[in-house]
């Protein structure tokens, strides 16, 4: 229907000759309508129709070749376009017109702007343009000058054109005309067709792409930049629709997933917008769009890109707008679905695939709409093959068939016209544009298939076209809607839906209650998340099952056909240019096969891992934790796999070396030589071919896992662009170098890393003092034992900010990566040396100074001994009331007997730590023991005889084992609980006694210079760090009365002098201690500027009104060799007693420890309130200050009042002092208590016992209803726990384990009664 | 700790005769290979209501930051994950570049 034009000054506001223009316009858009329209009947036989008046065919088979050559030696003088219909712009009357569509605007483009013919010469001196219809059956025309005007700027000749003269020699129909390449002839008059929009199926391509073409063969192509390449891809792809077929890894690109979430924020979504031409050639040639083909990213749209305006909406808009019509659409396509099947037409025929049927039923009195322009886009998402839509609208009268099987389309188009002559018109091989004159809707249908129809009775009426709404009612009522409107809305907007709706729909599918359309849109956006839940189905796995079955390797072949299917001229010019190697090929074939077996081992892993979680929540909940071990991906590498990774390795290495050979010739010819040859294919290598075959390589291989992983694959994506916009660069840098080169050692990147960056960042401190923050953090995280020594501690920290600094001089061009390296080699050996060391200083006086002497010390002297253990989450130790595993001391490094039995000791403390009273007699008997008199009972010294000492070798071992059987090696030596007296071991005994020395007091030289001694004993001496009365103590020395040393101090029985009892028990201010708050301050000042680091800096203290001061000595290593106390000078080779007892002498050496940490514990306070609350950093630092705190009171007896340690930081931690000491015996008593309540009656306990050992993890995931009873209210209790507590349970922690770990965790808080029942 | 692999890696790939510049970027680009390997590794490790939380995350801040602190709170021994990747890549370069150009 033509439109009624009003007046044109109405429209236009134009002058006469404008007004003229548009009527001549007009006219000749209804000649070329009236023309298309003759053709339209020519081709479908209707021979009632006039035949066409101005077409005589003069050459059937022109060529590009022939086409070209007319337009380099000539003019043209009109150019006839396809165009779209759209609302003209200025019209108030919502006229509507017709725009150039996207390819023929492009392909003008092309012509008129990368011509090297100029515009005089490229166009007659009256020439002009025309805009019809591209299928050339829509009667509505009307011209719009404006985008004319910009399309050819030959405004001027359009109007002289007809005011002059209106004689045509040339005419080019450009995407148009319904011909593919063409010449005819008539008169003087040229037309030729440059058109993709022929009878018959070609390959894609597009007018854009003809005209590329034709204008490259006639030489008057300019050079095309690379922007304008991808941006006629992208319009071919758009005109052809041919992004719907793409595949990747075997599997179609466009689904629904990829419809509903990505194809809206994409240029392809855009360009169904009606954008200006002008926009989309300015965001690419800007490179606000870099590639047209991929979809936007979320920084895309909420950065410039999005806030681009196009009219009154932003690109965003668009993009949202888009997001609801394709959810409007599909829901309609869904309509369709369920009205069919409930109608029973059968739409799966031979000829057309799968189809979608749209005729327009009424849904509770309304049509059920399928928007036209994503129909077909819908339709493919939805993994069917044909859109088939009927429309008996008196408006319309229109059917309309398009299918991606379009081999039946003429037959169908022959079949329909039989019946109907003229009714239909194929196009392009891919549709079938027709019109309803006599044809029923069932004759439609049996035309196209006698299946469609063969179980529907009665036949199709407008009755059977409405649902029945009442029943639609009905159903609605049985199955409420789990979704309201606002959380519809808030999903259409920004695709996120609450967790539990999810599992609503699920639950729904689960019980086969039908989805709602809305419902069912979510269910299809969060399809891996819906499967997971429905997992529990048993029919689902098989579901599982059946997808992996269908997720075939695409082959050679099937790859080649998508290949040639794509192929466009252009591309055919890419690959002739580049004529990829037989090395890149078979890269890309080992690729393909190793990336697939790959694939299929990690969905066999997947899967498996999800049937087993599944599994035990289903069936074996209380199956026991062995069986419950996590599936590995390795464990499901396939023979297969592997083999497929050395040829793909192999084919990469290849690929290197062509790589390398043909640079390496290329250099060579142009006269490079020697070592300058060396080090340009160096540098090469580094560069391009470490960057071909390592890297791009990997970066394919995680773009396909990325496809599968458990998160969209927009948050992957955004989650990637937060790595790769870390800004300024250089930590970018220094991020990744630490990441590559995994020189950031244990607890750096989680920790120290982001402290360094992070931290300083947002506190605002420097950024070598947040480094102590960073490791703190990076010990929580790690579950590292927060009570090693201070020394540990430092020395990390130097460490890391070493490793730091080494990184940011290198991402600040301070340093080359060589010095760095060596930098990072130099801290790690440095590490490794320290660690030995450490080890065999902990031999030698460790436990000589561990009662008595100040932390600081020890602490600086790299010792092992710690407070009591304190694990990173749960805060101290927690006892082991259940059970307990072997503890084992072992002479690997040099101990003799006693030193073994005292390692033993100590790790028997740390194994039972407050539970020694529940531990077995032996352990009881060892840990109260002193080792001397131990290792005698056990016969392993024998002081006064010649042969006093047992030989050890090195890696023999004492062990304890949960019964409290003690043994030493195979020889036992106490039996548990059973106590009676000791057995002895049968060793070899030798004489060690070199020395003559009987008591300790001066260094024997003569034993620590000894050099050779077996390599099996007494190692002990070889070290120059230990005592020579430790050396001796291994022959000689009964335990007592040592110089300096009273050996009740070392077993920590009694207090050193100074220290009055009451003050630790009853937290008294004893005489001599200042509890002066100044006092106290000054001190922790003083110790706020200790340099830890400074090996030259001089501490100084006041002390019970004593001015002290103490210096250490380093070693090149950073390790402790010496002190200044008290103005004497001790270096590390002396006697370690003598260091020891000087520092016991400084009195009230309590309160100095506490004073260190305290300084230590305010020193991570004091941070707290400048890391906002709702980071991950706050939350580690509070709590490694609570556990500090909780060290501090445990250690020094609680000499302090808790509100005063905390100092600035008291309000923040306030909570702390809530914190209640809890015994083993009370935490025992507390979860008895509710585990009585929760396990009533006689086999209460025993139900209990069942299940105590099994994993918590399962019993947090299952919910209460899928529970036998007996157990709805332990899992009650257990999800309370979990909440209230926030603890995620350990890899295989039990479910008694995790019981006692929440509740001392909730102890220390002040808390308990959360949970208690 | 770092083996013979580390000591020789920026030289067995040639970087270090690169200038600065270049130095960098392979370092950026080989860093971010780690870190989406970790990543993919302990998405694998994470508890389904883990990784929900991960992903509202992620949303909210894909800063590697928030991100490594998240989950070196859920995953003990990510430290761990870290070198074992990087250890796998710089194998793997190694091996494979070190056969190129002999």
């Amino acid at each position: 229907m033509k439109t009624e034009k009003k007046s044109p000054d109405s429209l236009y506001g134009e002058d006469k000759e404008q007004i003229e223009y548009d009527r001549l316009q007009q006219k000749k858009a209804d000649d070329l309508t009236a023309k298309i329209d003759n053709e339209f009947n020519k081709r479908n036989g209707n021979l009632t129709q006039k035949e066409p008046l101005h077409r005589k065919k003069i050459e059937e088979n022109s060529t590009v070749d022939e086409i070209a050559e007319i337009l380099k030696n000539n003019t043209i003088d009109q150019i006839v376009i396809a165009g779209e219909k759209i609302n003209l712009p200025e019209s108030k009357e919502k006229l509507q017109g017709l725009k150039p569509d996207l390819d023929a605007y492009t392909a003008l483009y092309l012509l008129n702007n990368y011509n090297k013919k100029s515009l005089e010469d490229t166009y007659g001196k009256y020439s002009k343009t025309s805009i019809v219809k591209k299928d050339g059956t829509s009667e509505d025309f009307h011209g719009d000058k404006n985008i004319s005007e910009k399309l050819i700027e030959r405004d001027e000749s359009f109007i002289n054109k007809y005011k002059n003269d209106d004689k045509e020699s040339i005419r080019v129909f450009v995407d148009t005309g319904g011909e593919w390449l063409k010449v005819e002839k008539e008169g003087e008059t040229t037309t030729i067709y440059i058109d993709h929009h022929g009878e018959g199926k070609r390959l894609p391509t597009s007018g854009t792409k003809m005209m590329m073409e034709i204008m490259e063969k006639a030489g008057i192509l300019k050079e095309v930049p690379l922007w304008l390449h991808k941006f006629t891809e992208f319009v071919n792809d758009i005109d052809n629709l041919s992004y719907l077929e793409k595949e990747k890894n075997g599997k179609k690109i466009f689904n629904e997933s990829y419809f509903r979430n990505e194809w809206p924020n994409s240029m392809n979504a855009l360009a169904e917008k009606q954008i200006p031409f002008e926009t989309f050639l300015e965001l690419c040639e800007s490179g606000k769009i870099k590639d047209p083909s991929k979809s936007f990213t979320e920084d895309d749209l909420n950065g410039e890109l999005g806030n681009y305006k196009i009219g009154e909406n932003t690109i965003k808009d668009l993009c949202r707008i888009q997001r609801e019509e394709v959810n409007n659409t599909l829901i309609g396509i869904k309509n369709s679905i369920d009205h069919n099947t409930e109608n029973g037409l059968h739409l799966e025929t031979k000829e057309l695939g799968k189809i979608i049927y749209h005729d327009y039923f009424k849904i509770k009195g309304k049509s059920n709409i399928i928007l036209d322009h994503l129909a077909m886009k819908a339709t493919v998402a939805k993994g069917f093959n044909t859109y088939i839509s009927w429309n008996e609208n008196k408006k319309y009268k229109r059917f309309f068939i398009n299918s991606v099987e379009s081999k039946s389309l003429d037959e169908i188009t022959k079949r329909l016209n039989a019946v109907d002559p003229g009714c239909a018109l194929e196009i392009r091989g891919s549709f079938i544009f027709g019109k309803i004159n006599n044809l029923t809707e069932e004759q439609f249908l049996n035309i196209i298939s006698p299946d469609i129809l063969k179980n529907v009775k009665p036949k199709i009426d407008k009755k059977n076209k409405t649902i029945n709404t009442s029943e639609t009612n009905k159903k609605d009522e049985k199955t409420p809607e789990v979704i309201t409107d606002g959380e519809f809305n808030n999903f259409v907007d920004s695709n996120l839906v609450d967790e539990k709706i999810i599992k609503d729909i699920a639950e729904k599918h689960k019980n086969q209650k039908p989805l709602s359309t809305r419902e069912e849109a979510i269910f299809n956006n969060n399809i891996q998340k819906v499967e997971k839940i429905l997992l529990e189905k048993k029919d689902l796995e098989n579901k599982v099952v059946k997808e992996e079955k269908s997720d075939t390797i695409t082959t050679d072949t099937e790859t080649e056909s998508v290949i040639v299917k794509n192929e466009t001229l252009e591309e055919k010019k890419v690959i002739e240019k580049t004529q990829e190697s037989k090395v890149e090929k078979n890269l890309e074939i080992a690729r393909e096969r190793y990336f697939s077996e790959y694939t299929k081992c990690k969905k066999e892993a997947d899967k498996q891992n999800l049937i087993t979680r599944t599994k035990n929540k289903i069936l074996n909940i209380f199956r026991s934790k062995e069986n419950q071990k996590e599936t590995k991906l390795e464990d499901f590498f396939t023979e297969e796999l592997n083999e497929q990774k050395k040829e793909y390795d192999k084919a990469r290495i290849e690929k290197g070396n062509e790589m390398y050979s043909i640079k390496k010739a290329e250099l060579e010819k142009s006269g490079l030589t020697g070592k300058d040859l060396d080090t340009a294919l160096t540098k090469y290598k580094a560069t391009e071919i470490l960057s071909k075959i390592i890297i791009e390589e990997k970066q394919k291989l995680l773009d396909i896992r990325a496809e599968s992983a458990p998160v969209k694959i927009a948050l992957w994506k955004k989650m990637l662009d937060g790595y790769m916009k870390i800004k300024p660069r250089w930590k970018r840098v220094a991020l990744s170098t630490a990441l590559f080169t995994a020189a950031a050692g244990a607890g750096i990147v989680t920790g120290g890393m982001f402290a360094g960056y992070g931290l300083a960042t947002m506190a605002g401190m420097k950024f070598g003092y947040s480094m102590a923050i960073g490791a703190f953090a990076g010990h929580s995280a790690k579950g590292i034992d927060w009570a090693k020594s201070g020394a540990d501690e430092r020395f990390k920290k130097e460490q890391n900010e070493n490793k730091l600094k080494l990184q940011e001089q290198f991402s600040k061009n301070e340093i080359s990566i060589e010095k760095y390296e060596e930098g990072i080699v130099s801290l790690e050996l440095a590490e490794k040396k320290r660690a030995r060391n450490r080890t065999l200083l902990k031999a030698g006086v460790g436990i000589a100074i561990a009662g008595t002497a100040g932390f600081m010390a020890y602490d600086a002297m790299g010792h092992g001994i710690s407070h009591a253990a304190v694990d990173a989450t749960s805060g101290p130790a927690v006892p082991h009331f259940i059970s307990h595993g072997t503890v084992e001391a072992t002479a690997d490094h040099g101990q003799g007997a006693i030193s073994t039995i005292k390692e033993l000791q100590h790790n028997l403390k740390v194994e039972y730590g407050n539970n020694i009273e529940n531990a077995p007699a032996s352990v009881k008997h060892i840990l109260n023991t002193d080792a001397h008199k131990l290792a005698q009972e056990y016969g392993m010294y024998k002081p006064g005889q010649d042969a006093e000492s047992v030989l050890i070798k090195s890696g023999e071992k004492f062990t304890v084992d949960g019964n409290g059987n003690v043994k030493f090696e195979n020889t036992l030596l106490e039996k548990g609980s059973d106590l009676k007296g000791s057995a002895t071991y049968e060793g070899r005994m030798v004489d060690t006694d070199h020395s003559g020395m009987k008591t300790g007091g001066n260094l024997n030289q003569d034993t620590l210079n000894q050099k050779v001694l077996p390599n099996e004993s007494m190692q002990d001496s070889l070290n120059n760090n230990v005592s020579p009365s430790e050396i001796n103590g291994e022959t000689i020395i009964s335990g007592d009365n040592t110089t300096g040393v009273n050996q009740d101090l070392i077993n920590n029985e009694v207090l050193p002098d100074g220290v009055n009892q009451d003050i630790i028990n009853n937290n008294v201010s004893p005489e001599g201690i200042s509890t002066d708050p100044g006092n106290f301050i000054d001190n922790v000042d003083n110790l706020k500027h200790l340099d830890f680091q400074n090996p030259d800096h001089v501490i100084s203290l006041t002390d019970n009104n004593a001015s002290l001061k103490m210096q250490f000595h380093y070693d090149p290593d950073g390790n402790v060799d010496g002190v200044d106390v008290g103005g004497n000078t001790y270096n590390s080779g002396e006697n370690p007693y003598v260091l020891a007892s000087e520092i016991q002498k400084l009195d009230n050496h309590t309160q100095l420890d506490a004073d260190i940490d305290i300084f230590k514990m305010t020193s991570e306070a004091r941070f707290l309130d400048k890391i906002p609350q709702d980071t991950y950093e706050y939350k580690y630092l509070l709590h490694e200050v609570v556990g500090k705190q909780k060290d501090i009171i445990e250690n020094y007896g609680n000499v302090l009042n808790p509100d005063k340690l905390v100092g600035d930081a008291a309000e923040t931690v306030s909570h702390v002092k809530n914190a209640v000491e809890i015994t083993s015996e009370q935490l025992k008593l507390l979860n008895d208590e509710n585990i009585h309540h929760l396990f009533p009656g006689e086999n209460g306990m025993k139900i209990w016992e069942n299940i105590k050992n099994n994993p918590v993890r399962t019993s947090i995931d299952i919910k209460v209803t899928d529970v036998a009873k007996n157990y709805t209210d332990f899992i009650s209790q257990i999800h309370k726990i979990h909440n209230v507590t926030g603890l995620s349970p350990d890899i295989n922690e039990s479910n008694g384990e995790y019981i006692i770990r929440a509740t001392k965790y909730l102890a220390e808080k002040g808390r308990l009664n959360e949970i208690k029942l | 700790m770092f083996n013979e692999i580390n000591k020789n890696i920026v030289v067995t790939l040639g970087i270090n005769m690169l200038p600065v510049e270049n130095q960098k970027e392979a370092m950026e680009r080989l860093g971010a290979i780690v870190y989406q390997e970790v990543m993919l590794r302990a998405l694998d490790i994470l508890t389904e209501e883990d990784k929900d939380a991960f992903e509202k995350i992620i949303e909210k801040d894909s800063n590697p930051e928030t991100l490594f602190g998240f989950l070196s709170e859920k995953i003990p021994n990510l430290d761990e994950i870290v070198r074992e990747e990087a250890e796998n890549l710089r194998k793997e370069s190694s091996d494979i570049m070190s056969e190129i150009g002999k």
